[in-house]
């Protein structure tokens, strides 16, 4: 009943979106396009998306540089935080998946897991609230590396003749089912790991935003423009808006580790010997 | 490095679980599409309006379990004979 009356007043809100700036405004997907911030109409244009990346990304650089620039036996201070924070993905991740294969890959899987979590983090950190990895350029971009350094790797360690037997060909089928099979699996191993890559990231991210900007979006509604005891269903609005702030941080530390560990396990199903 | 190591947060198992789990959707989106989009091309190529295109679906998704039980299936039932 209380549902229904609060979608009637959202609806009846709807239409004065986007017109003379009044009403309720529903988030939309124009959320992740915004405008020019710097060099508008040159190559080098700076969307706000694009400066929030560059910004993490010298961030996590000086953190990086600042916690080994002056290594002590002894670890103290910002030095402590840089060995746990590569410590963390060495134990969770590459020892656990690759074992003593990991080494070699160790550096890229530490990289990606902090660069995907600054990335990730920005969608609840004020001034940004906005994830860079909620753009598909980004996660596409890390899934095509993965999908480069897995193949790559795998034709490495196997030689091309066995990899792509390996994965093309799955033992145990009858020679004339290879017709039905082959293409499915070309398409799985190949085509749809980068894809499912990207798009578990990208609409986690999107999708996280779009529901904390309608939350807080309907608090600032409820609160401000509308009248009587409709202003009271702003604190509901807002607390579900803060238990998604949080939940969002969860969201965010999970799908940087998911995408790390999946690259690791596809990395080490393509080196293994068994393949 | 720090002396003490950090606990295991993850069970062993998870990562492998998570490849399985993703193997298997990836197995069973790739059967249908694939087999359909060739049967839609085979509509088209002989004039036909949507015989092939549902056949190639269906055959897409019987190829993709099989192949899921190919992967994944005989290799559980292995580990079990074993235990």
């Amino acid at each position: 009943m209380v549902a229904n009356s609060i979608a009637m007043h959202l609806q009846s809100a709807l239409p004065a979106a986007g017109g003379d700036g009044e009403g309720f405004k529903a988030p939309s997907i124009s959320e992740f396009f915004p405008g020019p911030l710097l060099f508008e109409g040159t190559i080098f244009e700076l969307s706000r998306i694009n400066a929030i990346g560059l910004f993490m990304t010298g961030v996590l650089c000086l953190f990086f540089v600042l916690a080994f620039s002056k290594n002590k036996f002894v670890p103290r201070g910002i030095q402590n935080l840089g060995e746990m924070a590569v410590e963390f993905v060495q134990v969770q991740i590459i020892d656990e998946i690759l074992g003593h294969k990991g080494p070699r890959y160790a550096v890229y899987l530490t990289s990606m897991f902090w660069l995907l979590l600054a990335f990730n983090i920005t969608a609840i950190l004020p001034f940004m609230h906005l994830a860079v990895t909620s753009v598909i350029g980004v996660p596409f971009l890390l899934a095509m590396v993965s999908w480069v350094i897995f193949n790559v790797e795998g034709i490495r360690a196997n030689g091309p003749g066995t990899y792509f037997k390996a994965n093309l060909f799955p033992a145990g089928v009858p020679a004339p089912i290879y017709i039905l099979v082959t293409p499915i699996e070309f398409i799985s191993t190949f085509i749809l790991r980068p894809v499912t890559l990207t798009v578990r990231l990208l609409a986690n991210m999107m999708s996280g935003h779009l529901l904390l900007v309608l939350f807080f979006g309907a608090t600032q509604y409820f609160l401000i423009e509308s009248d009587g005891i409709m202003k009271a269903v702003a604190i509901p609005s807002f607390f579900m808006g803060f238990a998604f702030t949080l939940f969002e941080i969860l969201v965010a530390f999970l799908q940087a580790y998911i995408f790390t560990l999946l690259t690791a396990v596809y990395i080490d199903g393509a080196t293994s010997a068994e393949h | 490095m720090t002396n003490q190591k950090p606990q295991k947060l993850i069970p062993t198992d998870t990562g492998p679980g998570e490849d399985v789990a993703w193997g298997m959707v990836s197995t069973l989106v790739a059967g249908p599409l694939v087999w359909g989009g060739i049967g839609m091309l085979i509509d088209s190529l002989v004039g036909t309006t949507r015989i092939f295109l549902p056949l190639g679906i269906v055959l897409g998704f019987v190829v993709s379990f099989y192949i899921v039980y190919v992967r994944f299936g005989r290799e559980t039932e292995t580990v079990q004979e074993e235990k």
